[in-house]
């Protein structure tokens, strides 16, 4: 061997044995973030970890921001009476109280709840929490097709499938993105949520909390399924793997997490202010008109949206859904936000008694199947704009319509045989 | 009286700021004869003596072919009364192989075992008296960004100039052979009587240029000895 | 720490199967009070429990001390909160409330939280 690797060799070793006996070398003391991660990180841990958190963000959002609906609710229905009280042509009283101030109420009512997991999703990720999240899915998301980096935008899919669509353009792969695209819109929004309390609330008392869960937690599983099979139907290959940045964990700061979660509810604030005054006027006069023929609303049986109902009753008649509901689902085309407002106004009825109302034309299955169908049927109209641009081509576009169609069929008459064969 | 000091050490070890802390605003910065790199000495007063503080390039070794190693090589072998090795306590491996070189040239050496908050936030748990004695060298621990150590490194100075610190550290067999052979012929051919016999010995067998050259012997020669 | 642990991980163990008990509809004639039918919130004590069981048994307690500690705060918060609307709306709607049905278990032993919690405190500021 050559001198010079020798030498160099033997002082290295000669070091070596020196500190052998002079030196210890324990691990570098561990930082705060790196003794939660590894509980949070855990094999066994940390998915119930996680699962847990997302439990306690519903919670949150749901049980506790009821009084503040109730006091928004009190509002617009006062409103709603003046209006009829006060305005002398009875079409235009009808239009302000029923149309506008009703329609809108409907809406505004789950403001708080929404503004609610904004907060609780916000603090989650000024902790940096959940790009742990994300990586402890990750493994479970990548055995169903689906990139790790789309799971934040499955999970502000929650909030709204428009900016969780936009959101994937994180991810580097053209065909993990365009997957995670796809099924993004089982991820049940926030619009959707309306429905679920409704028939959870009546059908299901004192159990909604687990049905709500369940609906979402149904529209993961879909997701998952759904990402497999279209991955495997169209592209084949594996999602590529995850390389991702883990901040350091930090106590949450009030200020940041308020200032993004009012950003976020404006969001839901200007499209209730737009698209959905819009909806619900004309949902007020598909219902409302023939004015004469409909006696100012009150024979809905003879308005244009019975004869829209009544044409697609006999596709969801099985189902054990009426021509009511058949409406509703139209005018979720539009926006979900409007479904149970067009309940509202087909059943001529306000915010108090929609509940006994809609006992008459539902019963449990079907009021799982309603909530089930919801989840699935189609995007809104704003998301499929929001589709076509991120996909590029219709074909895809097209396909995510026909597939969420039949799903959505499919488990609703899922849901209602097994319903026969339990009840 | 008037002790001369060397500090030595890797780039980055802290020179600079033992530097400062040790002679103040007593300093000077000129340049080392014949070349553009920069010299920086100073005084420090300890105790009755003044000592003489040069300020070495930051170097990993002592080849003949980086002008900054040749300085700090030539400064070294005209036998400053200390040198005092900056050794970063959080890359001690890589440190200590400057150390090791600096033994092979028979210095009195101080250990400065500097940086020792960043060994510790490493995990790093060094055993100073250990060390001392497996090195046969003082060890000094210090934090010199915090002043910490400074004074004892003053006192180790000092001891030394009056001691003496000249350790003898062995490698294997092998190696040690080769070292023995070439050393016999350093030694039986008076060859640079003016520089240790194990560093002569072992510059020839690296094929050093200026050595060789010095002793007026070329690399074939030297391998023969060692056949 | 891990015998507080244990004890921690006992507790939750047994609220928990508790409550998802009630959630099934079993009547449970335990001397505990308050214990309210709630699989997923029974769900979550569990979870809670076997992160104090696991941490106890491992070689690094203390995260999971600070991690169960974290839960059981949430948690604790949470329903207090939720208990605090529940009245709330009762005010707003002119309701008759039943303060009792909707005490539970989590809103005390939230209290059992707190040297975790510290623990937290003392972690965070020990960095630079």
């Amino acid at each position: 061997m050559d001198f010079i690797d020798a030498i160099a060799n033997a002082r290295y070793e000669l070091i070596g044995e020196i500190l052998g006996k002079s030196m210890e070398r324990t691990s570098k003391p561990k930082s705060f973030s790196d003794l939660v991660d590894i509980v949070v990180l855990d094999k066994y841990l940390g998915i119930p970890i996680f699962l847990t958190l997302m439990w306690a963000v519903f919670q949150f959002a749901f049980s506790v921001s009821v009084p503040f609906s109730d006091v928004i609710d009190m509002f617009f229905s006062f409103a709603a009476d003046w209006a009829k009280s006060s305005i002398s042509n009875e079409i235009l009283a009808s239009l302000i109280g029923d149309g506008i101030f009703g329609g809108l109420g409907f809406v505004l009512v789950f403001l708080p709840p929404i503004a609610f997991v904004f907060i609780a999703l916000g603090i989650l990720e000024d902790t940096g929490y959940l790009p742990r999240a994300a990586f402890v899915m990750d493994k479970a998301m990548t055995k169903v097709g689906l990139h790790g980096k789309s799971f934040i935008p499955m999970l502000l899919g929650f909030g709204c499938n428009v900016p969780a669509i936009m959101a994937t353009r994180t991810i580097e792969n053209d065909v993990d993105r365009k997957i995670s695209i796809m099924v993004n819109p089982l991820m049940s929004c926030s619009a959707r949520l309306p429905v679920y309390v409704l028939f959870a609330g009546v059908f299901f008392t004192g159990y909604e909390g687990a049905v709500i869960v369940s609906m979402y937690l149904l529209g993961i599983i879909l997701a998952a399924l759904m990402a497999t099979i279209i991955r495997k139907i169209f592209f084949g290959g594996k999602p590529s793997p995850l390389l991702m940045e883990m901040p350091e964990f930090s106590v949450p700061s009030a200020k940041s997490v308020l200032n993004g979660a009012w950003i976020r509810t404006q969001i839901f604030l200007r499209k209730a202010a737009t698209i959905l005054f819009i909806g619900a006027v004309v949902i007020w006069l598909l219902s409302n008109f023939p004015w004469e023929a409909t006696g100012g609303g009150e024979v809905l049986e003879n308005s244009y949206a019975a004869s829209i109902g009544h044409a697609v009753e006999p596709v969801i008649k099985p189902l054990g859904l009426n021509w009511k509901a058949g409406v509703a689902l139209f005018s979720g085309f539009m926006a979900k936000e409007i479904v149970v407002g067009t309940f509202g106004i087909l059943y001529g009825v306000n915010e108090e008694e929609i509940g006994t109302a809609i006992l008459h034309d539902f019963n449990p299955v079907s009021a799982l199947a309603m909530m089930a169908i919801t989840l699935i049927y189609l995007p809104c109209l704003a998301t499929m704009g929001v589709l076509k641009r991120e996909l590029g081509e219709w074909k895809w576009v097209e396909l995510v319509i026909v597939y969420e169609l039949l799903l959505a069929y499919l488990v609703a008459a899922m849901i209602v045989g097994i319903g026969r064969l339990v009840i | 009286m008037r002790k001369v000091v060397a500090l030595a050490g890797n780039p980055n070890v802290g020179k600079s700021v033992i530097f400062n802390a040790l002679t103040g605003a007593k300093q000077k910065v000129g340049n080392w004869p014949g070349v553009t790199v920069e010299k920086k000495e100073g005084i420090c007063k300890y105790k009755g003596i003044e000592f003489h503080i040069v300020d070495l390039p930051g170097i990993y070794g002592f080849t003949a072919s980086s002008i900054d190693e040749k300085i700090a090589r030539d400064f070294i072998l005209q036998k400053p009364d200390v040198v005092v090795d900056i050794v970063d306590a959080s890359n001690i491996e890589r440190n200590l192989y400057l150390t090791m070189q600096l033994v092979e040239m028979e210095a009195n050496i101080v250990v400065a075992l500097n940086k020792m908050d960043l060994a510790k936030a490493k995990g790093y748990k060094i055993n100073i008296r250990k060390l001392s004695k497996e090195l046969g060298l003082p060890v000094i621990p210090m934090v010199a960004v915090k002043n910490e150590g400074i004074d004892d490194l003053k006192e180790a100075m000092y001891h030394v100039t009056k001691h003496g610190a000249r350790t003898f550290l062995r490698y294997n067999d092998g190696v040690e052979e080769m070292i023995s052979a070439v050393q016999e012929r350093v030694i039986e051919h008076n060859l640079l009587p003016n520089y240790p016999p194990r560093f002569v010995a072992i510059k020839l067998l690296e094929g050093d240029e200026e050595i060789l050259k010095m002793a007026n012997f070329s690399e074939e020669v030297v391998k023969q000895w060692i056949s | 720490m891990r015998a507080y642990m244990v004890v921690l991980a006992l507790i939750t163990l047994i609220l928990g199967i508790a409550e998802i008990a009630c959630g099934f509809g079993l009547e449970l004639s335990l001397p505990m009070p308050y214990i309210p039918s709630d699989i997923f919130g029974g769900f979550a004590l569990l979870v809670i429990s076997a992160t104090f069981s696991k941490g106890a048994l491992s070689e690094e307690p203390r995260a999971h001390l600070y991690i169960g500690s974290i839960l059981l705060a949430i948690f604790g918060l949470l329903y207090i909160l939720v208990f605090l609307a529940n009245g709330l709306d009762s005010v707003i709607l002119g309701e008759e409330w039943q303060p009792l049905g909707d005490i539970r278990p989590e809103m005390f032993i939230l209290l059992l939280s707190i040297p975790g919690l510290l623990s937290v405190r003392k972690k965070l500021n020990e960095n630079p």
